[in-house]
């Protein structure tokens, strides 16, 4: 049998992986570190999980597109309703940051008042047949649309969320070399150039945020379903995201994926291990102590990382190092 | 015309919170100025400061008022009727309620500067991109951490910290009144030590520092220790901010997300909100700024009283301080697009007179009779 750690573990961090490749993207096209991207994911649990609930779907994985679409949807009106006009007026990283922030404030604001209270308070009697509280919500059900609970044995969530996060890495390479692609990275790598030859930068910035946006949405509705979301989730998430694009190289795309990948793993992996091992060697209350520490890994990770190899991992030189070992 | 005494009080209660968090907002954000405006450092993790220097305060002075009255019991469970017995105790002793703040206060200030010397380390060589994420992140773990770990404040019911200068006014039958005065008084030194930064040559070797790193490197300014200095300053003011709250909000419970506790949007967004609306590395700015938010906040907390039971119903559906944010937030959006100065804007500082300027000059040109020249006020040469 497989080691449920070590599943819980590789959920975790396929998990994390979708949901950072969108900050590198945003960050390369509008160079500022995006502080609202996990209320991009926050809402898009929120707006997945009420369709999931009155909806009557009989999987929560059906609402995957919805949060695809909610997803990329607000990332599109963030970046085209405060980020652009403020880019084109000529405002430092600084200034940028603090609008990212107050747009966080207001996504956090808008779920507050839309999912948390409306909606939990005019259809409270509704919910709470269900078995649901919008303002501290529990793990959505993972049933496949088939009705089938398992694959290979496995939960269906620790299957499908490696499954996706291979699909995201494998289409995002797809996407680098198509025609669009080019341009992208054109646009990416020098805008003005890229302009001069024709390629329409602005929707090349406005493609890049709906596919940051819309992957944010997919990571969080899959999220949902292998984690409960406490109306402090968008706090909680960030802490991870920023660790694991940190540890990837901010600007790297793959940098993205692999730094999420190792920052969800490991926090889930060293927090488990040393709650068992602590409960023990010191019995159980001593255990759940530990866990208390857990957004104390990503963190630790990201001090380390900018210490060391301050450029992240894909800065690093792998090919020369594989070549040592030949 | 005779003025109703009873009226006046009523008044002057409803005052009492608005006054103290103006008070608080005032200190938080000169500090944020002092780092983001003057400096230039995206300080985004304030909150861990503010929440580092006032819940270790409160809870080292609990645990120590439990120690000296030999209290016996789990800390937490028997905290209603702890926190009643060191009421008592120290509304019996002022000396020992004076102690016990000034040694709050000293610890609030020291973690401040702790962790601003721990996090001037990765401030002084990181870009500003990174540094923001480095801080946002520290702030939230100091958060999470507090929630989580339960033996530091019992977890998410919170627990209470001591409060001697509600104590000490109790023994003049004025408890609200003694927290508004200590608190005036440290936000008026804290404002004129500010202000007094801000015209002395540090303060404005730190803006040169801000608009540019190489003029102040090739004129011989250690960039490195000006950017410490002015961390480690608006660090320890943050701490004794912390320190402050407890005296008016003695209930420390982390980890919620309402403004009755630190937390990102109280402690980081709120201050930044302050500096930008009233215009950043200007303490006036600042001053602006506060009352601006205040009258915010005022209106929605009364808005109870304002619009209505029916009107207030329908809103209560969202939440009325779901709306605010939303507002606040649109508006901070709004003024960084169309007024990024701010209600004030930033001016270079006057440090003399001109007339004495002049005098200066001509007694260095040997012109020792400077005072007989005609056209004094408008400077010009006669």
């Amino acid at each position: 049998m497989v080691d449920p750690i070590l599943v819980n573990a590789i959920t975790y961090g396929s998990l994390y992986a979708i949901m950072c490749v969108g900050l590198t993207l945003t960050y390369m096209t509008t160079k500022v570190p995006n502080f609202a991207h996990s209320n991009f994911v926050v809402i898009s649990i929120f707006t997945g999980a009420t369709a999931f609930i009155f909806g009557g779907f009989a999987s929560s994985y059906e609402t995957l597109p919805l949060a695809f679409v909610t997803g990329g949807a607000v990332a599109v009106g963030m970046y085209l309703l405060v980020l652009k006009p403020l880019v084109k007026r000529g405002a430092n990283v600084v200034v940028l940051m603090i609008a990212t922030f107050a747009v966080s404030i207001v996504l956090d604001a808008v779920v507050a008042a839309v999912f948390l209270t409306y909606i939990q308070s005019v259809f409270a009697k509704f919910l709470s047949d269900k078995g649901y509280y919008l303002f501290s919500l529990n793990q959505l059900p993972d049933v496949l649309p088939n009705g089938a609970t398992s694959i290979f044995g496995l939960k269906p969530i620790f299957v499908l969320a490696p499954v996706a996060m291979v699909l995201v890495t494998v289409s995002i390479v797809l996407l680098l070399r198509t025609r669009f692609g080019i341009a992208m990275r054109a646009a990416i790598e020098n805008p003005n150039l890229a302009r001069v030859l024709g390629i329409n930068v602005e929707r090349v910035y406005l493609v890049s945020w709906f596919i940051a946006g819309a992957l944010a949405g997919v990571g969080g509705a899959l999220y949902s379903i292998q984690s409960p979301t406490p109306p402090t989730a968008s706090s909680n998430i960030i802490v991870d995201i920023f660790s694991g694009v940190v540890l990837g190289g901010i600007g790297s795309i793959y940098g993205g994926i692999v730094g999420g990948f190792v920052v969800g793993f490991s926090e889930t992996y060293v927090i488990s291990q040393l709650t068992n091992f602590v409960d023990v060697y010191f019995g159980y209350a001593a255990g759940s102590y530990v866990a208390a520490f857990q957004k104390g890994v990503p963190l630790a990770i990201m001090i380390i990382t900018l210490l060391v190899i301050p450029k992240g991992l894909t800065s690093l030189d792998w090919r020369g190092f594989l070549r040592k070992f030949k | 015309m005779a003025i109703d005494l009873s009226s006046l009080i009523f008044v002057g209660t409803i005052l009492i919170l608005p006054a103290e968090l103006f008070c608080f907002f005032l200190i938080v954000s000169l500090s944020i100025n002092l780092e983001f405006g003057y400096t230039g450092i995206p300080n985004f993790g304030q909150v861990l400061f503010v929440a580092s220097g006032g819940f270790l305060a409160g809870s080292v002075a609990y645990r120590l008022m439990v120690y000296l009255l030999h209290l016996k019991g789990d800390v937490f469970a028997y905290e209603a009727q702890f926190i009643t017995e060191i009421d008592a105790h120290l509304s019996a002793d002022p000396l020992e309620a004076v102690g016990l703040f000034l040694l709050m206060l000293l610890i609030g200030g020291s973690i401040g500067v702790l962790f601003g010397y721990l996090s001037s380390y990765p401030a002084i060589r990181l870009r500003e991109d990174y540094l923001g994420m480095l801080l946002l992140a520290a702030g939230e773990f100091f958060n999470i951490f507090s929630v989580a770990y339960t033996p530091f404040l019992g977890g998410s019911l919170g627990s209470f910290a001591p409060d001697p200068i509600s104590d000490l006014g109790n023994i003049v039958g004025q408890p609200e009144l003694a927290v508004l005065g200590v608190l005036a008084l440290f936000t008026v030194l804290i404002y004129l030590y500010s202000e007094r930064v801000g015209r002395a040559p540090l303060g404005r070797t730190l803006r040169a520092l801000r608009d540019n790193e190489t003029a102040t490197e090739a004129v011989g300014k250690d960039n490195v220790a000006l950017r410490r200095k002015a961390l480690l300053i608006g660090s320890a003011l943050a701490g004794v901010a912390g320190v402050l709250w407890l005296s008016f909000m003695p209930l420390m419970t982390p980890g919620t997300t309402t403004e009755a506790t630190f937390n990102r949007v109280t402690d980081t967004f709120i201050p930044f909100v302050i500096v930008i609306i009233g215009g950043a590395a200007n303490n006036r700015g600042v001053l602006a700024g506060t009352f601006v938010y205040l009258l915010i906040y005022n209106a929605f907390s009364q808005g109870a009283t304002f619009l209505g039971p029916s009107l207030y119903g329908t809103l209560a559906l969202v939440g009325l301080d779901n709306i605010k944010f939303m507002l606040i937030g649109t508006l901070v959006i709004l003024i960084l697009l169309r007024r990024p100065q701010g209600l004030v804007p930033e001016k270079p500082t006057l440090t003399m007179k001109r007339s004495r300027l002049r005098q200066i000059a001509d007694s260095i040109k040997g012109k020792p009779n400077s005072k007989d020249a005609p056209n004094k006020e408008t400077g010009q040469k006669s």
